[in-house]
Formats: structure tokens, sequence, C-alpha cells
């Protein structure tokens, strides 16, 4: 297991992320400095990190350009690394103006660090082709996480917020910690290649053996603990309490961060299996969770006045639907057809969106207190036609509305399932039946979602909330109005990039596939020219 | 024939339908900032005036790039007497060649035309175009530049420019402060002009029905610009709903074409863009789908938007209501730009509609229908709007008469000529009523020739060209759409020439009640009538001088006195070599038979010498309706046409709603207040366990993980 780690790797493969935490280190440093002035340039110094990365993330040699994947001391990087390195430190460098005066004056340091060490772990799930790295991975990005729900908002109620997800994460570590272990002995080895694949799909193919119910409470156990990171039914009990704690800006960052983490390692568990999702414990499992998450997200989110708990159970709510993403799987070579497409395109967007409706209000203060409830934002139009635009327009977009992200994303979505559902078998009926409930439940969201439209638009107040002068707060907010708006006009670069993204899980499932359905032959040359075009073709 | 793939500068073409926009953009501005709303014209007249500019470049540009067109005409740059004289001589052939509507169908439409793609919109979802790569197939932006697309846009936004440069003069009271609503009304139309635009320059079909529903937007939204008046507002929703009867059958025509071209469309060709229906046309034509051939049932449907948009008979209906927009409304939108919509589409459809005998056939029959029976109501209607009104009907049908008889470029001469005379007569009508106080009935007043001597003769230049008389436009195009009927069907050619008649006499009755006899003014319109000031008035001089001279854009010199007017103008000039490259089947010549000409001159003149007689002195008493007695109450009410449609239609329906409110108020409220209350008692429930103690989280996570080990265990 640790020959498999050993294995030499070039330092430049990682660059961006040792940037990173290069970055984070100086941060710290600088935000300990005794003067004023040097520690109010930290986030300057974790902007300068980011842009970094991001240069040397395009100026590197793209991934696999010989079209082979090489695993290397457990990193492949392929184009879903790729994909998750790059949206990372996009949305990273959004989250970082959104969060730009957040932290007080004595933390800077830490907490940008704490961003950047956050990022950093979601940039090496991506690659992560080792149970080890991606468990550690997937801490990296958790237990900074930790440490900016609690310092975020020096009050009782964000340390509270902040020690309960502690506790909750560690336990669901816990949980994935045993289900990978199960995982472990079944595979024979850590790496999640195809030789594990191999071994996992046997096991789970000989019912009744001592193999298959490892290599089921091994995939059953280490996704449920996972669950927790994309706060999914039944391990969503944190995150109204932990939204409301935090501050606005890393509520949102909440959004975006470990759920991605979360959908990329529970992508790569599924991958062991072949993708056989639509039968035996793990479609149940998978059914269940969306079914509830969706459900029980939408039916919390109608009954809360404040946003932040609203946005909170609404990410249920969205996490239900990528769950029908993933059941869904990689499928056809379209764009209606491809679940893996989707859920990356889904969760960048869904990020974005919220990462918007989290900085605008994070942004506007009701005498001297950030704005949270419904109330808080009434009449906005009238005064701030600029931030109730943009408001309604994330709202817009989280709600799926045409022609917005949203619904380009559910599109692709739902329309996995279906095209899933034809290759179900006798659990067809199932997989349209978790369509349809997604169907009703986008319904059933579009309620809240538009009862903030209508406050912000159509209601007047006399007294509404105010934009404290914050201008990269400010910046941040607008970039995720602009960037929503360039995926509502070109949804396909993202879609597309996505759709690259999976080609390995799509390889992965072939054999799957193969059994069920033969692949017709125009769809196999699509994937050899997939392979080709791999690298000619950047994500964004 | 050479390929027109490659327009010069097609990229500043391509920013033409956005200038407009942004004029209408910045007033937006204005208006969120509260600004004075004295200068809120300029932005508009500035974007529609560089519009117009880039569209005349764009014309000539078209031109000048242009290749021969089909076999039957000369060649483009410039004409060429011989041939067509030459084409004289076959007379007779072309006759039959009518008769035949497949034997004109022999052009190559996947060569014609650019195509000019702004960006890839929306994926259809295959493999190439979701990767980025070539050869996807989109529903892209693109815009579609042909002799079609320059001839339209030269008139879209010149006439456009022309009536919002006016409209700063109208939207304003006696002291010349701005209406209240003055800023809103200019960024309407602003966004009109884009819309139009947009329709117009669509290069596929999607975006045809964008721009086709934006510009039904901006008309409801200036029908009812006066929308505390309820007269307004009701008309303002009897338009959009009218229109979206057709719209439907439109749309499912569009999803038809869909439907059928999408097997056949390659890689890298849009299935819905023009060029690559067009280029399947053939296929079309030749098989069937629900007993009828798919040409037939794809034209059929996308008719029904035509007689929607261009109010033809039976959906004309709202366009007479329509005139309760203010006027330059009225007569940029209601009568010169985009009511001419349906004929553009179908013209532009070409190729589809030529491949069927049955569509051509409707289309030419509802058009006789409609223009005699609005030229009958014309007749008898005191309100000089609601009589232009249904002369725009009227000639909307003629329209049609030019399209289902195979002769679409006349069709399109007629629209375009129709734009200039049109645009003015209702601006005149509207200066009269400006300086009337808002009246308009031409009851209240008469012998305003005094007081408006200006707006008197360009008032009867437009009322000549309406009329047909030589040499204004509207007697060449006219004349041609009448030709071609003639040679279709003797019927249906002596239906329009009655029309013509009927038309040449209800518009001189307007225009004899109106200036002619004593001077009588309404009290409301002050002590002292007076003409309209010179922003009103310079934009009817251009408009005056399209309706004089547009009309010999189609005609060319020859001496012949066999096919020539007064043996020197010979018609199917110039228009016809200009739109014989664009996608619509051209006509052929109907040279020979000048009689055809004549004859409607003819009528045109009697209709005016009859309505001298009986209105030359401008009576108090119509002799009309003394004369016509019932016939002319019928006529009057329109034949009560929308009492009919009322006890048809709106009751039962409303009946019918009032049926389904009972059963939604009884039943479904019921239903959706327990599928509500279920939700928020769920999460009620659901509350109940988020209480916030760490311990009862950690314990239902693992809670959660027991149940789905046991789910595991169930399922096997």
């Amino acid at each position: 297991m640790l020959a498999a780690l050993s294995q030499p790797i070039s330092l430049t493969a990682v660059l961006p992320e040792l940037l990173l935490v290069a970055g984070g280190c100086v941060a710290m440093l600088v935000g300990l400095s005794n003067r004023a002035s040097l520690r109010e340039r930290t986030p300057w110094v974790a902007l300068a990190a980011l842009i970094l990365g991001l240069v040397f993330a395009r100026l590197g040699t793209g991934p696999g350009a010989d079209g082979i994947i090489q695993i290397q001391s457990g990193l492949a990087f392929d184009n879903l690394a790729d994909y998750v390195r790059l949206s990372t430190l996009v949305l990273g460098i959004v989250i970082l103006l959104v969060a730009w005066l957040d932290p007080s004056d004595d933390e800077r340091g830490e907490f940008f660090a704490m961003l950047l060490f956050s990022l950093t772990g979601l940039m090496l799930v991506g690659p992560a082709a080792n149970l080890l790295i991606l468990f550690l991975a997937i801490e990296v990005v958790s237990i900074p996480t930790y440490v900016m729900v609690i310092i975020s908002r020096r009050d009782r109620r964000s340390i509270e917020s902040g020690t309960k997800y502690f506790y909750l994460g560690a336990l669901s570590a816990a949980m994935t910690a045993y289900g990978f272990s199960f995982l472990y002995g079944v595979a024979g080895s850590a790496t999640l290649d195809a030789a594990a694949i191999e071994r996992v799909t046997e096991a789970l193919g000989s019912p009744g053996t001592l193999p298959h119910a490892l290599a089921t409470i091994g995939i059953l156990v280490s996704i449920t603990g996972l669950l927790f990171k994309i706060a999914a039914v039944p391990l969503h009990w944190y995150v109204a309490d932990v939204y409301q704690g935090a501050s606005s800006p890393v509520a949102g960052m909440l959004g975006f961060v470990p759920k991605f983490a979360g959908v990329v390692a529970i992508m790569k568990i599924v991958s062991l299996t072949g993708w056989n999702t639509v039968d035996g414990g793990l479609f149940w499992m998978l059914w269940l969770a969306a079914a509830l998450s969706m459900t029980v997200g939408n039916v919390l989110a109608l009954r809360q006045n404040s946003i932040k708990r609203m946005l909170a159970f609404s990410g249920v709510a969205h996490a239900g639907y990528m769950l029908l993403g993933i059941m869904a799987g990689p499928g056809h070579d379209s764009l209606v057809g491809d679940g893996t497409a989707a859920v990356l395109f889904y969760v960048v967007v869904y990020g974005i969106a919220n990462l918007g409706a989290f900085a605008l209000l994070g942004l506007l203060q009701v005498r001297g207190a950030p704005a949270e409830t419904v109330d808080d934002v009434t009449g906005l139009l009238r005064r701030y036609p600029g931030l109730a635009l943009l408001m309604a327009l994330s709202m817009l977009a989280l709600m799926g509305l045409p022609p917005t992200t949203g619904f380009w994303g559910k599109m692709s979505l739902f329309g996995s399932g279906l095209t899933r559902a034809a290759q179900a078998g006798e659990n067809a009926n199932w997989v349209i039946a978790l369509v349809v409930i997604a169907a009703v439940n986008s319904a059933i969201g579009a309620a809240y979602y538009l009862r903030v439209i209508a406050a912000v638009l159509l209601a007047e107040k006399d007294e509404t909330a105010e934009p404290a002068p914050r201008e990269a707060q400010y910046m941040g907010a607008m970039m995720c109005g602009f960037l929503t708006l360039v995926f509502t006009f070109y949804p396909t670069i993202l879609l597309g990039a996505g759709f690259n993204a999976s080609l390995n899980m799509r390889d992965q499932a072939v054999g799957f596939m193969a059994s069920e359905r033969p692949a017709p032959p125009e769809l196999a040359d699509a994937a050899d020219e997939a392979h080709a075009e791999q690298a000619a073709v950047p994500p964004f | 024939m050479l390929a027109a793939t490659e327009l010069p500068w097609v990229t500043l073409f391509a920013t033409i339908p956005f200038w407009p926009l942004l004029g209408a953009v910045i007033v937006a501005i204005l208006i969120a900032n509260r600004q004075s709303p004295e200068r809120a014209h300029a932005p508009v007249i500035g974007g529609a005036a560089i519009s117009a500019v880039l569209s005349i470049v764009m014309f000539f540009t078209i031109w000048g790039q242009a290749p021969a067109a089909d076999g039957t005409h000369a060649a483009a740059d410039g004409p060429v007497p011989a041939a067509l004289v030459s084409e004289g001589d076959h007379a007779g052939e072309h006759g039959d060649a009518h008769g035949d509507g497949h034997a004109v169908v022999k052009k190559d439409f996947s060569k014609i035309g650019t195509t000019y793609t702004l960006y890839n919109w929306i994926s259809l979802g295959d493999a190439q175009s979701l990767k980025g790569a070539e050869g996807g197939q989109w529903l892209a932006f693109n815009f579609f530049f042909d002799g079609l697309t320059g001839m339209m846009m030269l008139f879209v936004t010149v006439v456009s420019t022309m009536v919002v440069i006016y409209a700063s003069g109208y939207m304003r009271d006696h002291h010349m402060h701005p209406e209240p609503g003055y800023e809103r009304f200019f960024a309407f139309l602003g966004m009109f002009v884009f819309s139009m635009a947009m329709l117009v320059m669509a290069g596929n079909f999607v975006l045809l029905y964008l721009g086709w529903e934006l510009v039904g937007l901006c008309s409801y939204l200036l029908i009812g610009f006066y929308y505390g008046k309820p007269s307004a507002a009701d008309a303002a929703k009897k338009a959009f709903i009218v229109n979206r009867i057709g719209d439907f059958g439109f749309a499912l025509g569009i999803f038809a074409l869909y439907m059928f071209i999408s097997p056949l469309a390659q890689p890298g060709e849009n299935p819905l863009d023009y060029a690559t229906v067009f280029k399947y046309a053939d296929h079309l034509a030749t098989h069937e789908y629900a007993g009828m051939s798919q040409a037939t049932l794809v034209s059929l449907l996308l008719m029904c938007g035509a007689i929607g948009k261009s109010a033809q008979f039976p959906l004309y209906v709202w366009l007479p209501d329509a005139m309760e927009g203010p006027t330059p409304v009225s007569a940029l939108i209601h009568a010169a730009t985009m009511v001419t919509a349906g004929i553009y589409m179908i013209a532009r459809c070409g190729p589809i509609f030529a491949a069927s005998e049955t569509a051509l056939m409707t289309v030419a029959v509802l058009g006789v229908i409609g223009a005699l029976l609005t030229a009958m109501m014309a007749m008898a209607q005191y309100d000089m709007k609601r009589i232009l009104a249904y002369s725009t009907i009227s000639q909307l049908a003629y329209m049609f008469v030019g399209l289902g008889v195979g002769a679409p470029d006349s069709a399109v001469f007629h629209v375009f000529t129709h734009a200039w005379f049109k645009a003015l007569l209702f601006l005149c009508a509207g200066s009269v009523m400006h300086s009337m106080g808002n009246i308009i009935d031409l009851r209240h007043f008469s012998g305003l020739r005094t007081v408006m001597p200006q707006t008197r003769t360009l008032m009867l230049i437009g009322c000549l060209a309406l009329a047909g008389v030589f040499p204004f436009s509207g007697f060449w195009s006219k004349d041609e759409i009448v030709h071609a009927a003639v040679y279709q069907s003797p019927v249906l050619g002596g239906l329009l020439m009655l029309v013509a008649g009927m038309t040449a006499y209800y518009t001189f009755r307007m225009y004899f009640l109106c200036f002619h006899g004593p001077t009588r003014t309404p009290p409301e319109a002050g002590e002292h009538p007076h003409e309209a000031p010179p922003v009103m008035l310079r934009p009817l001089y251009v408009l005056a001088a399209g309706a004089v001279l547009t009309g010999f854009m189609g005609v060319t010199f020859s001496f012949s006195l066999s096919e020539s007017v007064f043996g020197i103008f010979n018609p199917h000039g110039f228009f016809h070599d200009y739109l014989g490259n664009s996608t619509m089947v051209p006509g052929p010549h109907h040279a020979g038979g000048i009689w055809v000409a004549y004859a409607s001159l003819a009528l045109a003149i009697g209709g005016i010498g009859l309505a001298y007689v009986r209105y030359g002195h401008a009576p108090q008493e119509d002799p009309d309706q003394a004369a016509l007695g019932p016939l002319f109450s019928l006529m009057h009410h329109k034949f009560y046409v929308d009492e009919i449609y009322d006890a048809v239609f709106v009751r039962p329906l409303r009946r019918l709603g009032d049926l389904c409110f009972g059963v939604d108020r009884g039943g479904i409220d019921g239903l959706v207040w327990l599928v509500a209350a279920v939700p928020r008692g769920l999460g009620g429930l659901f509350r109940l366990g988020h209480r916030g103690a760490l311990q009862g989280y950690a314990l239902s996570m693992v809670l959660g993980l027991a149940v789905i080990m046991m789910i595991w265990q169930l399922a096997g």
C-alpha cells in the first residue's frame, strides 16, 4: 500500500497546490505581523497565490497528453483533475473576494490560510487515485472549514456551530475511513485503478459470499460518510445550524468546497462498482438518499424565515439532485445522457449561484447587522437596483428557471436520469419515479426562491438594507452574477468541460454497459475521438 | 449560378439590430435614474438612425454583390431591356408557368445568402457540439443576409427612424411639454425596432420566432400605452390573445420543421437554419405526414402565424382595435412594419410554400376574402384611423394573394411601397388628430385644407399612392399583384380589381370629408387650430418622397406599347432582380397584357371620381348611408364579426372558464391546500429533529447509516 505512494512524482505536477500551501503559510505569517498596514495585506497574499496557481495550472503541461493516464503517488492527473483544479481556483478567487473583509483583524492570517488549505484539499480530491490520498484530501478540505466557521464570527453561535460541525464531521470521517478499510480489503490495494474495479465488481457480482458482503458494506458505509460533505440526508443535520452560525461568505463557501469534494469523492467510490448503480444496495441507498434529500431539504426550506437557513436546507435539496445524476452515471455521448457531466456542471453552477446569494446577504447590513431574513431584503429594488437584480439572478439560477444555469443543470441531470432508466431493467420505473420526484421538488423549491425574489423586486418598504462599503465583496458578488450569466448563455463551455472530465468514468463504466447493452459503434468512435481530443480541448 | 456566400462588412451589418436596443437601454437607464424625459427621444432616434444608415449601406452592398438571378432574369447590374423584351415574347408560357408552382422551384437554395453566426447558442445535444468541435449541430444565434433581408431592412429602419422623429413631436402637448410616459414610449419604440430587425435578420426559425414574439410584446405594450384607458387596455389584450392563436400554429410549424429536417441534417448543419431547411425543401415536398405532404403541413401551420401577425381573415379583428395606441405606433407597427412580418415570413419560406399547391391556394383564397371584406368595412367608417386600419388589412390581404398566386416578389414589392405611403397616411391622420384636439371622427370636422395646407398636400400624395394612381408607388406594386392574379385565375384578378376600385373610393371619401367642404373644427381643437410643427412635418416629406418614388424601383424603361405602361415604363425591374437571388421563389414576368394596368388605373380613377361626386363637398349627411341603408349599417358595424366571435368563441369559453374556476375553487384548491399543507406539516415534524442538540444529530446520523444497511439487507 505504501509502495504505491512512494513512486516518484514530479513536483511541477502539483505546483499549483504547492503554491497555495506556500501562500497559506505566508498569509499566516503576514497576518501575525506587528504592523496593521501589513496585516491588512493578508488577503492580497492569498489572491496572489490563487492567481499564480491559476497561471501555473494553465501553463503546466496538460494532463495525459498522450491519452494515457498514469497514476503517480496516488495522484492521477486526468481531465477530471483539471476540471476540479480550474473550477476550484476560479471559484476560490471569487470566495476570497467575497470573504475579503470578513475576518477580524487579529485572525486574518489564520482565516485566509485556512481558506487556501481547504482549496488545496479540494484540488487534490480531483486527482486522488488512492483511498488514502482521497481520505487525506477530504480531511484537508474539511478541517480548515471547521476553523473558518468558528473564527468567521466571534460569537457564541459561531463557536457552537463550529464545534458541532467539527464533531459531526469527525463522526462522518470515521464512517468514511471505516468504509475505505473494507474496500481496501476487498480490492487488495488502495489504488483506485482498473484492477481494483475488477476485483470490487467481481465481489459484488457473487452474492452470498463474504467478499460480496464486505464490498457492499465498504461501498455503502464510505458513501454514507461522504454524504456528510454534500449535506445529503441522512447526514444533513448540521447544515442549517452551521450555515446560520457562520458568516455569510463562509456559508457560501461551504455550499461549494465541501460539496464539490464530496461529489467527486462519491463518484470515485461509485466508479469502483463499474457504475453499476441501478440494482442492489447501492441503488436503493442512492435512490433513498436522493429522494429524501430533495424532499426533506425543500420541505424544510419552505418553513424558514431566515434566508441563510433556507439556503442551507435548499442545499440539501440540491445535493439530492446531484445524487440523481450520480445514480444516472456516465452514460451516452450526448448532452442529456451523461449524469457525471451533469453533476460536475451542476455542482459548479450551484456553487456560483449560492455563493452569489450569500455574498449579497453578507454585503447587506440592517442596522449594523448582516441581513438574514426575507424581511431584511424587502424592497431592495427601489434603493439598490443592481444588488436587487443580482440577488434575483442568483435566486433564479438556484430555482432553475429557463434559461439560467440552474435550468441547464437540472435539464441535464433529469435527462441523464431518464436515459439511465432505459438501462435500469426491473428498476426502471423506480428511476423514472425518482426523476418525477425531482421535478416535483423543483416546483416546491420555486416557492421559496420566488418568495425572496418577490420581496426583493416587488414589495416596498420604508427602511431597506444598506450595502456595507466593501468593494471586494461587491466585486465577488458581481463576479458570481457574471459567471452565472456567462454559463446561462454559453452553458456548453462548462458542460462540455464536465463531459470531457467524466471521460475516465465513462471508460470505467464501459464494461458494465457493454454487458447490459452493447454500445453502438459510433459511440465507441466518439469515445476514441474524445480520447484524441482530450488534450486539445481545454475545459475552459 | 454564383454562390453568394461571403458578404463584405457582414460583421458591421450584424450590429444593425443592436443600435436601437442600445438606445432603449440608455432610455431605461435614464428612467431608472429619474432623469427629465425632455431628451429621452435622442438615444432612440440616434440608434434607429445608425441602423438606418447601416441598412442603406447593406442594401447597396448586397446589390453590388448579387450575382445574376435565376434564369428568367437579366444580369443584376443594371436592367437590360433587350432581355426583358425577349421575355415578353413568351408571355403565354408565363401564364402556364403560373399554374404549376413546381416549375419555378429549381433553385439551389443551399447556396443562397450569407449566414453569419454570432455565436452558437444552444447545443442540440450531439457529441460534436458538446465538445465544441467543428461539425456540431446548434441552435445558433445567426443572421441571414440576402436580397430579401436587404430590402426589408431598408424600409424597416428608415421608416422607423422617420416615425421616431415624428413621435418626438407628436408625444407632446400643445405647449410642447412631453406627455406623461414620454420616455417609456421611446424605450418601447427602440425595443420594437430592435425586435423587428431581429425578426427580419434572423438566420433560423427559432430566432425568427423570438423576434416575432418580441415585436408582439412591443406591440402589446404600445397599444396599451394609455393603459389607464380601458379601451386601450382591452385592445392591447385583444391584439395579444388573437396573435397567440396564430402563434400557436406557427410554433407547431417550427416543431414540425424540426421533426422533419433534423433526421436529414448532416453534421455541421443546424437543422433549423434557413440554409438547411431550404436545402431540404424538396424532401418535404415528396414525403408525407398525416395524410398530406410535409411541405403542406408545415406551410399551413406557418401560415397560421402569418394570419395572426399580418391580420388576415379570420384573425384580423385585432388590428382596427390596435388603433387605440398612439398614432406613431399605428403608423410604424400596425401599418408599415410589424404587420408585414407575416408576408415576409411566407416570402422567406418560399421554397416550402412553393412546394405545396394546397398552401398557396389557401393563402390566396384567404387573402381575397379578407381584401373584399375589409374594403367594404372601410367604406362605412368615420374614424380616420380605423379607415386606414381596414385599408391596411385590405392591402395586406392583397399581398397575401400575391404570395398565393406565386408572385412573392410582387408581394414584397407591395410591402415595400405600402410601408412608405401607409406610414405617411397614418402620420398625416395623426397630425390632423393632434391639431383637432384628439378628435378623429370625420363627422366632426371638414374643410381643413385651409387650416393644414401642408398636411393636406402630404395626405393627398399618400391617398393617391394608396388608391393606385399612376405614377405613385402603390400603382406599380398593386398592378403587379393584380397582374399575377389575373394570369392565375381571372376570377381572382377580377375581384382584386374590384377591391382596387373600392380602395380608391374609400380613401378619397376620407380625404374629401377631411379636407374639402366648409371649414369646421371641433371645440376640442381650441380657437386656432394650427399646422403640425416642423419636427412632425419633416419626416412626412421623406415618407412622401418614398410614396412617390419607390414604385420606380420596380420599373425599367423599355419602348414597347404591348408590355409597358404608356409605352415607356416596364414593370418588373430592379426590384425583382434584387430579390431574385433570395430564398423566395420569384414569380415570372407578367409582361404582355399591359391592359391589366390600364384597367386597374381606370378603376382607381373611377373610384376617386365617384368619391368626388358623392363627397367632394363634405356633406353633413352621409350620402352612402342614405343610399345603401341597411347594407351601410351592416358595413359600419363590420358585419358584426366581433359580435359573432364574441358569441361563438368568447362567451362559451368564458362560461367554460367559469366552470373550470368553480371546479378549481371547490375541488382543486382544496387539494392544493392539502398538497401545501402536507409539506408544511412535514416541515413542522422534521423541524422537531432540528433542535440543535449535538448528540441528537450524531445519533440521527448513525441511525441513518443503520437504516441504509438495513435497506441493503432487504434489497439483497
